[in-house]
């Protein structure tokens, strides 16, 4: 099992912020307390955790960690890739973009041009594959995610 | 007579410059094919250990100088500082010339690159591909063409001076000369001149045999007059730079003034000196007497008869004479052809056999290109050696010189999203046993076949589900089975995360009962597996036999976000002339969700922080990992699979004859696991994967598997699931009996309680 440990220094800060709160609510009178209204919402009580003292935390998976470098260089790769695109070199392009993902595997641009390389290529299996991967790393990011859909539909249309 | 004699010789030599001209139109010279690593890329803020880039630079054949580099080949290291020239990149993805760069390196990290003569930052920087092996012909001839343009007029006049002063003035045979030579040689010993001209020379070589009968050496003379009626002085001469024999390195001859140039001085020709030129020249009457690797004092007395030739010709001034001749001969030094990689070279070898004929191989001069990391696969081999010398000594049952009964291992490392194969090693000494262990062993994977079954799992099971733990027996063919856990598991079921975490066989094999055997072949094949998976129970621990590579690439789906990449080891084939003729590229195949691969990450991930492979951290591992270790019975096989988002690593130890180890995945492999990894820190970028959509994290309580009931369970931990699969209900063991007033009151001891 994995135990709680995320966002650990935040739920300290919220336990004193709870605990300012709880106060105010003993002050604000017991008739309050009564009608229950002072019970937590479902999902966010770091109070509760706090109490029950859970075990220290070590197994939940960390969001990603941009490294810089690495990010810049992978993207460095990846405009080389895009303008071997644009001048219709898909295979000099695919050969950027395996450096640019060995650098960065999560750089998510990649995956976008690998699948408009093949596309290009001729392949749809392949660029459905990238596309679905792109579609991953971008949906963060509103303007690439429209671009991996509208590729998607490319990719899609007989 | 005499017009009988002219018109004789006539035809004869319309003959012959018919053979001439068949030899020339077709292929002149057989060049051997060359493999290469893959290129690579240098960045700011990339984590490379500095001993490590040094050995790769003094593999790419920069040789160390104590001025700033001024010339392409060149390097100097002060402390942290390293400055190059670098050489020309030729490879299919890119092509650029050599430039002086500068890195600085601080605590085994890329601090910045610039360029040496403009200061520019250089963001990317490549590495040309280091030379891995060559496809010799029986005959193993290095040769390196050049073109007459590049040769420096010093370096053709001393070969003229050494071989064939006349050679702009005669009609390819020399009477004069052989007088002169014998007059010469006589005379002081000065020059040891031959009476050949060079086109006889050529003659000699390229179109007879070597007997000494009067017919050959009438047909060279006729010969060499109808070459030099048939081609231009230059032409001739050039032929003759390609084809001359200048010497010998361990069974390989070295052919042509390229290839000499190459393995005496470690450059091109374009840049070989004065004295240098005259040092090759003076190979050429007997290359391994005169070679500077076999007695400097007699090449050097060669050389200088060579440059006093040129002085007295006025070929050269008296100030490049004086020079020259006080100039010490000071070779590159060389390495004798041996196979790096040897294993990888096996397995790459039948791919090219497959696409082209030994014969092309050998002759065609073709540039192979590959995925091998010359770093990663020195890393392998010594992480293997140096992990097999340590059980041996812990065990020392286990040595044993018998190359069948030997302690051997493999190791296969690939890139998990672009499948490119980084390094293999498939045994211990390749001198000794050439059986490629990672591309040929069928071994049981134990317990690292587990992940398959509890993947198969996820559609119905979550990581809280419970497993039972009890023991059970199995009928199978009519025998009775029963399974055991590996050491003692307490409690009467586990968790799903526990299960895989702890490698729990009663589990595993109630787990794989449930989803039923046939269902987990059907599944599992599609990881790629070519050998039999058998429907029996056991399959769930492991007992069907797997092909090493095949289980590396099963694994990578796991961290490729559900994609099973095509294994590559061959990149692209380029011709003589630079063209692509075969081109490989990474392709995927979709084989489970990108959810359920995040999600066999995480389960993966337990196993090292809090299962079977917890030993990592103290193998100095503190980067995030998932990973399966695998024990088969008797410990007649340990694994160890462990990945990154950027890395993935197979180990396996055992014996040819399946002779028990006495350990563990846990004990053997994953040490030798954790060795590799840490002399590559640059595919340690220390990040976990990014959870793809279709996950949802929950709260759960870690007694009843449901949703945790805030401040009432004691110990609730953050989980994972696939969506939809989230338990509904919160935890009923400390669900509150509702009233909220004591709900409040708990609330407030609780927190009281905290302070």
């Amino acid at each position: 099992m994995m135990e709680i440990h995320s966002k650990k220094s935040l739920r300290r800060s919220e336990i004193l912020s709870t605990a300012f709160k709880t106060i105010l609510f003993v002050l604000a009178g017991v008739p309050f307390l009564i009608t229950g209204c002072a019970s937590f919402p479902s999902g966010s009580s770091p109070r509760t955790q706090q109490a029950s003292k859970p075990e220290p935390p070590h197994s939940q998976p960390e969001a990603p960690k941009k490294t810089d470098s690495r990010t810049i260089a992978s993207l460095r790769l990846t405009d080389q890739a895009q303008k071997l695109i644009a001048s219709n070199q898909p295979d000099q392009a695919i050969r950027i973009i395996e450096q640019a993902i060995a650098i960065d595997p999560t750089n998510g641009q990649n995956y976008y041009f690998l699948a408009e390389a093949w596309l290009m290529k001729g392949d749809r299996n392949q660029a459905m594959s990238f596309n679905r991967l792109a579609e991953i790393y971008l949906e963060t990011d509103a303007a690439w995610a429209l671009k991996v859909t509208r590729q998607k539909e490319r990719i899609t249309i007989k | 007579m005499l017009v009988v004699i002219l018109l004789g010789t006539g035809v004869y030599g319309w003959h012959l410059s018919k053979e001439i001209e068949n030899r020339f139109s077709t292929r002149r010279w057989k060049i051997p094919s060359k493999v290469y690593s893959d290129s690579v890329v240098l960045y700011p803020g990339q984590h490379m250990s500095r001993h490590a880039l040094l050995a790769r630079l003094g593999r790419l054949h920069y040789r160390l100088s104590d001025r700033l580099p001024n010339r392409k080949g060149e390097m100097r290291h002060i402390g942290e500082t390293i400055e190059l020239f670098l050489n020309d990149l030729n490879i299919p993805a890119r092509k650029r010339e050599g430039f002086p760069v500068k890195l600085v390196l601080k605590e085994n990290e890329i601090v910045n690159i610039t360029h040496l003569q403009s200061g520019e930052q250089i963001p990317l920087l490549d590495l040309e591909p280091e030379e891995l092996m060559i496809f010799f012909d029986p005959d193993r001839e290095e040769r390196r063409l050049i073109s007459i343009n590049q040769v420096p007029q010093h370096v053709t006049n001393a070969f003229l001076a050494a071989e064939d002063a006349d050679f702009y003035q005669h009609y390819g045979i020399d009477p004069w000369g052989v007088l002169r030579a014998l007059y010469v040689n006589m005379r002081d010993r000065e020059m040891s001149q031959g009476g050949s001209t060079i086109t006889q020379q050529l003659a000699k070589n390229y179109f007879l045999t070597p007997e000494k009968t009067m017919t050959r050496k009438l047909k060279e003379t006729v010969m060499a007059l109808v070459m030099e009626i048939m081609y231009e002085k230059d032409e001739i001469l050039e032929i003759y730079f390609n084809e001359i024999y200048l010497g010998q390195k361990g069974s390989v001859s070295v052919n042509g003034l390229g290839e000499a140039s190459r393995f005496y001085f470690d450059k091109p020709v374009s840049e070989l000196s004065l004295a240098e030129g005259a040092v090759i020249a003076g190979l050429v009457k007997a290359p391994n007497r005169y070679s500077p690797y076999v007695d400097k004092d007699l090449c050097l007395e060669r050389r200088n008869a060579i440059l006093k030739t040129m002085l007295r010709r006025e070929w050269i001034s008296q100030k490049d004479y004086d020079i020259s001749r006080s100039s010490p001969v000071t070779p590159a030094g060389f390495h004798a052809y041996g196979k790096k990689a040897p294993y990888f070279m096996d397995y790459l070898s039948s791919q090219l056999q497959a696409l082209y004929t030994r014969e092309t191989l050998s002759s065609l001069g073709l540039s192979v290109f590959t995925t091998l990391d010359t770093q990663v696969q020195i890393a392998a081999e010594k992480a293997l050696s140096d992990g097999l010398a340590r059980i041996e000594k812990n065990d020392p049952t286990l040595m044993n010189t018998d190359p069948g009964k030997m302690l051997q291992g493999a190791i296969i490392v690939m890139q998990p999203k672009t499948g490119y194969i980084l390094a293999m090693v498939g045994g211990r000494d390749y001198k000794t046993s050439q059986f490629n262990r990672a591309t040929q062993a069928k071994r049981q994977p134990g317990s690292a076949f587990k992940p398959f079954v509890f993947l198969c799992g996820l559609d119905q099971y979550t990581p809280v589900s419970k497993l039972s733990n009890i023991p059970a027996t199995y009928t199978v063919d009519g025998k009775s089975w029963q399974p055991q856990n590996y050491s003692f598991i307490e409690g009467e079921s586990v968790s799903l995360r526990t299960a895989i975490a702890r490698s729990v066989n009663l589990a595993a094999v109630d787990l794989a009962l449930k989803i039923g055997i046939d269902e987990i072949i059907q599944n599992t094949r599609r990881f790629g597996f070519s050998t039999p998976l058998n429907p029996y129970p056991s399959l769930a621990l492991g007992a069907s036999e797997v092909i090493p590579i095949e289980l590396a690439r099963a694994y990578c789906p796991f961290a490729a976000d559900g994609m099973l990449p095509f294994p590559l080891s061959l990149k692209d084939v380029e011709d003589e002339d630079g063209n692509i003729i075969e081109g490989r590229h990474m392709t995927v195949e979709s084989v489970t969700s990108p959810a359920k691969a995040f999600m066999m990450s995480s389960l993966l991930r337990s196993v090292v922080t809090d299962g079977t492979a917890g030993s990592l951290k103290n193998w100095g591992i503190t980067q995030p990992v998932a990973g399966k270790t695998g024990t088969t019975n008797d410990s007649r096989d340990a694994w160890f699979v462990g990945y990154t988002p950027n890395i993935l690593a197979l180990v396996w130890v055992g014996t040819d004859d399946g002779t028990p180890l006495h350990g563990t995945g846990a004990s053997l492999a994953l040490p030798i696991w954790a060795d590799l990894v840490k002399q590559i820190p640059q595919f340690s970028s220390g990040e976990w994967f990014k959870m793809p959509p279709g996950i949802i994290e929950e709260t759960i309580c870690s007694e009843s598997g449901h949703i945790a009931v805030r401040g009432q369970c004691p110990k609730p931990v953050h989980e994972i699931f696939l969506e939809g699969q989230a338990p509904a209900n919160t935890c009923s063991i400390h669900q509150h009996d509702g009233n909220p007033f004591k709900k409040v009151i708990e609330e407030i001891r609780n927190f009281i309680d905290s302070l």
